[in-house]
C-alpha cells in the first residue's frame, strides 16, 4: 500500500517509516501539516497516518482540509494518538478520521493489524 | 511484531537531547516578556508532547509522566491566556537535570528517577488549579 506518515517527530518518523518499509508498503513522509496538505493536494494514497500536534498546521486543521475535500471518503486517515489525547481523538473521529492507535511501540500490532484490515477491504471492494 | 526497543534507545536519546534544546530556546523567549506569545507556548506544548510520546514509547512511564505535566502546563498558558512569571520559571526543572534525565538513559535499561521532579510539578499544577491524569 501507500502510506503517507505525517509526523514532525524524528524519534517516531525514523521509526513508523521503517517498519512500514520492512513490511513491503511504500512511505511517504510529511514533517508537517502543511507538507501533508500540498502532497494531499497532488496524490491519492491507499492510507494515512496522521499525528495531532505538529508545526506549522496541525492535524486537526488537515482533517479539515481533507474532509472539506472529499478525501476522508477516499482514504483512511488513522490519527496518532498519545497517552491523554482522549479528547483530541473524539474531536478527530468527528472531523471524518477513519480511526486512531496509541503510536507508542506497545501499540504497533494494532497498528499494523488495522493497516492490513485496510488492505483487505481495499481488496474486496 | 515485535519490537526492541533497547534498538531505539541511541535514537531516543539524540531526539530527546535535541528537543530539549528546542525547549530551552523556546523557554528562553519567552522568559521575561510582559506578554503572552501563543506560538511560542504552542511551540513549548509541542516539544513536552513529543519528548512524552517519545519516553512513553521506550516505556519510560516515569519520565513520560514528567513531560506530561511539563505539556500540561504550556496548554494551560495557551488555553487560559495565562503566562508563565519570573517566579514560576524559577519552579520548572532546569535544562541541566533534563539534559540529564535523558543523558541517563544511555546504554542503561533502567528507567531514571524524576519522582521528585514530578512532585514539585504537581504541587505547581495545583496551585494553577491544572488538572492531571495518571498516565
Amino acid at each position: 500500500m501507500n502510506i503517507l506518515v505525517v509526523e514532525d517527530d524524528a524519534f517516531f518518523q525514523k521509526f513508523y517509516v521503517l517498519k512500514l518499509q520492512e513490511l513491503g508498503h511504500t512511505v511517504e513522509l510529511a514533517p508537517d501539516g502543511e507538507v501533508a496538505i500540498e502532497l494531499l493536494k497532488n496524490k491519492i494514497y491507499d492510507c494515512i497516518l496522521l499525528d495531532i500536534i505538529m508545526p506549522k498546521k496541525n492535524g486537526f486543521e488537515v482533517l479539515t482540509f481533507a474532509s472539506q475535500n472529499g478525501l476522508t471518503q477516499k482514504t483512511p486517515f488513522i490519527m496518532f494518538s498519545t497517552l491523554g489525547q482522549e479528547e483530541d481523538m473524539k474531536k478527530a473521529l468527528s472531523l471524518g478520521a477513519h480511526d486512531y492507535v496509541n503510536k507508542a511501540f506497545f501499540d504497533f500490532d494494532t497498528l499494523i493489524s488495522k493497516i492490513q484490515s485496510i488492505a483487505v477491504s481495499k481488496t474486496t471492494a | 511484531m515485535s519490537v526492541n526497543l533497547s534498538d531505539y534507545r541511541d535514537l531516543f536519546v539524540k531526539t530527546g537531547i535535541a528537543l530539549v534544546h528546542e525547549y530551552d530556546i523556546a523557554l528562553g523567549k519567552i522568559n521575561g516578556l510582559n506578554a503572552l506569545e501563543k506560538e511560542t507556548y504552542l511551540e513549548l506544548r509541542r516539544i513536552t508532547h513529543s519528548l512524552k510520546g517519545q519516553s512513553l514509547a521506550m516505556n519510560y512511564k516515569k519520565l513520560g509522566s514528567m513531560w506530561y505535566r511539563l505539556e500540561r502546563l504550556f496548554a494551560h498558558c495557551v488555553d487560559q491566556g495565562e503566562m508563565i512569571d519570573k517566579e514560576l520559571f524559577q519552579r520548572l526543572p532546569t535544562i541541566q537535570q533534563l539534559e540529564a534525565f535523558i543523558k541517563a538513559h544511555e546504554g542503561s535499561e533502567n528507567e531514571v528517577m524524576v519522582e521528585e521532579a514530578i512532585q514539585k510539578l504537581d504541587v505547581l499544577l495545583g496551585e494553577l488549579g491544572i488538572a492531571v491524569t495518571e498516565l
